[in-house]
């Protein structure tokens, strides 16, 4: 299970860099860029699903209402965990371990800081890339 | 490889680099939203549709990044991965028969 979470770290990683450097380059800032830039966000999602795996296997009670599993409905309820502090959505998982709830918190704060000025910036510039073509 | 021919690959990386990511984002909605849930509850055997996933975001990454160490990216996946997430598991044990590096028994 470290191996699974160090290989998502990784991948994770790998994606948001490389995605990053497509989508934050220079030039005009088109659909496909702010899909990209969505995309940034669901890779930022998933690297905090592996670095919250860690977490979880270093202290299994680190997490309330969820057991520390090597199956696949592990994998997913750390989808579910991780995607609702990232939106700030929430849920019934709730960090309990000082580590589970710092990490829970950067989560959260990048979740809510991206949207809100990196995206919403393209945002408008892809709007007036649009009204100048 | 002549001057020409790498002139075209990256007039072409070019061109496909901004779908590619829209295409990313499609991909990975599906397989985190959509496919890791229903393997997760064992609805349907999705490593097949997983693979061709893993598989097409490796080629998406690889022609973004332009660099061809994106590809070596799944090998870093332990053997054991289909029974966390579906298809990464085939393409690790597809790429560890590629590459001599790896430990025997990962």
């Amino acid at each position: 299970m470290f191996l699974n979470a160090s290989a998502w770290t990784l991948i994770g990683f790998a994606l948001a860099w490389v995605v990053g450097w497509a989508v934050f380059a220079p030039g005009r800032i088109t659909y496909h860029r702010v899909m990209g830039a969505i995309l940034l966000y669901l890779a930022i999602g998933l690297t905090f699903v592996a670095l919250n795996t860690f977490v979880a296997l270093a202290a299994p009670d680190a997490f309330s209402s969820m057991s520390v599993a090597d199956s696949p409905a592990f994998n997913s309820t750390m989808i579910y965990y991780s995607f609702g502090t990232l939106t700030g959505a929430g849920g019934d998982i709730t960090p309990v371990h000082p580590m589970a709830r710092s990490l829970s918190n950067v989560e959260a704060i990048l979740g809510q800081l991206y949207p809100a000025t990196l995206l919403a910036r393209l945002v408008t510039l892809e709007i007036e890339d649009e009204a100048k073509s | 490889m002549a001057r020409g021919e790498e002139s075209s690959l990256d007039r072409l990386r070019l061109q496909l680099r901004d779908p590619l990511l829209t295409l990313l984002t499609l991909l990975l909605v599906f397989w985190m939203f959509v496919l890791a849930p229903l393997h997760a509850s064992a609805v349907i055997n999705t490593d097949i549709i997983g693979f061709i996933l893993a598989l097409a975001v490796t080629g998406a990454l690889l022609i973004l990044s332009a660099r061809p160490g994106a590809v070596t990216s799944p090998c870093f996946l332990p053997s054991d991965f289909p029974r966390q997430l579906p298809g990464l598991g085939c393409v690790n044990h597809r790429m560890s028969t590629c590459f001599s590096t790896r430990a025997p028994g990962r």
